[in-house]
C-alpha cells in the first residue's frame, strides 16, 4: 500500500514529466516543424501517459501519430493546448501550497 | 542484486526505482550514453549490474544503440554468454518493431510495455532467476487517511 508520501512524490514526477514532455514538443511544432523531435517527444509523451493511467489521452496522441504518418502536423499546437487544459490539475499540483 | 535504471522519463524511473530499490543497489541514469559508461564502469570496477531496464526512445542515445554498444564491449572484455548483463527494455506496447529489433538482435532478454506494472517487472526478475519468489500481490491504493 502507497503512503500518501509516496502518491505525492508519483505526482509530482508525473507533473515533471508532462511539463517537460508538454515543452518539447510545444518546441518542436514551433517556427518549422522538427519532425525527429515531434516524433521522439510524441513518443515519450504516449510513455508517460500511459504510466499515469490516462488512457483517454493515450488515445489522442496515438491520433496524432496518426496524422503524422498523413503529414497532418497543423493539429498538434492545439493538442498540446488541451493537454495543458486538461491535465491543469497535475501540471499545477503543489503550486497552491506556496 | 545490482540495477541500473535507463529513462529519461522522470515517472517511469520513479516507478522502477521504488519496485527495484527493494532487491538491493539500483542506479539510475538519463540517457543511453550514460548507460553506456556506467556498464562500462562498472565492469572495471568488477561490480557488475545484474539487471538494466532500458528505455527504448530517449535523447543522446537511444536504447537500441546503448544496447548494442553495451554486448560489444561485454565481447570485447570476453565475458561468457550466461554472464552478459541481463536487460529488459521498456517501452509502449504497440511499440513491436523496436522490441523485435532488440529480441532478434539476441540483445535483451524481456521487455516492458508501459505503463509499468510492478507484477510484470518482478516475474521477469523471477524469471530471470533474479529474485527467488513472487512476493505477494500488494494493493497499491492510497492508505485511508
Amino acid at each position: 500500500m502507497l503512503t500518501d508520501a509516496q502518491i505525492d512524490v508519483m505526482i509530482e514526477s508525473s507533473a515533471e514529466s508532462l511539463k517537460s514532455t508538454l515543452l518539447l514538443l510545444q518546441k518542436a511544432t514551433e517556427n518549422s516543424y522538427n519532425f525527429k523531435e515531434i516524433s521522439v517527444q510524441r513518443h515519450r509523451l504516449k510513455g508517460v501517459l500511459l504510466n499515469m493511467g490516462e488512457n483517454g489521452w493515450v488515445e489522442i496522441v496515438r491520433q496524432m501519430e496518426k496524422s503524422a504518418s498523413k503529414k497532418e502536423h497543423k493539429k498538434y499546437s492545439s493538442i498540446v493546448e488541451s493537454l495543458h487544459v486538461g491535465m491543469a490539475d497535475i501540471l499545477l499540483f503543489g503550486h497552491g501550497d506556496e | 542484486m545490482r540495477s541500473l535504471i535507463v529513462e529519461d522519463d522522470a515517472l517511469a524511473r520513479m516507478l522502477l526505482l521504488s519496485i527495484l530499490s527493494r532487491y538491493g543497489e539500483c542506479d539510475v541514469v538519463e540517457n543511453g550514453e550514460e548507460a553506456v559508461q556506467r556498464v562500462s564502469s562498472s565492469l572495471e570496477e568488477d561490480t557488475p549490474y545484474d539487471i538494466m531496464c532500458l528505455d527504448i526512445v530517449m535523447p543522446i542515445l537511444g536504447g537500441q544503440e546503448a544496447l548494442s554498444q553495451i554486448r560489444s564491449i561485454e565481447r570485447g572484455r570476453g565475458i561468457k554468454e550466461h554472464k552478459l548483463l541481463k536487460v529488459i527494455m521498456v517501452t509502449a506496447i504497440e511499440d513491436f518493431d523496436n522490441i523485435m529489433q532488440a529480441f532478434e538482435g539476441g540483445h535483451c532478454e524481456a521487455y516492458l510495455a508501459k505503463p509499468v506494472r510492478e507484477e510484470e517487472l518482478l516475474e521477469h526478475l523471477y524469471d530471470l532467476e533474479l529474485i527467488k519468489e513472487m512476493p505477494q500481490q500488494k494493493d497499491n491504493v492510497r492508505e485511508q487517511r
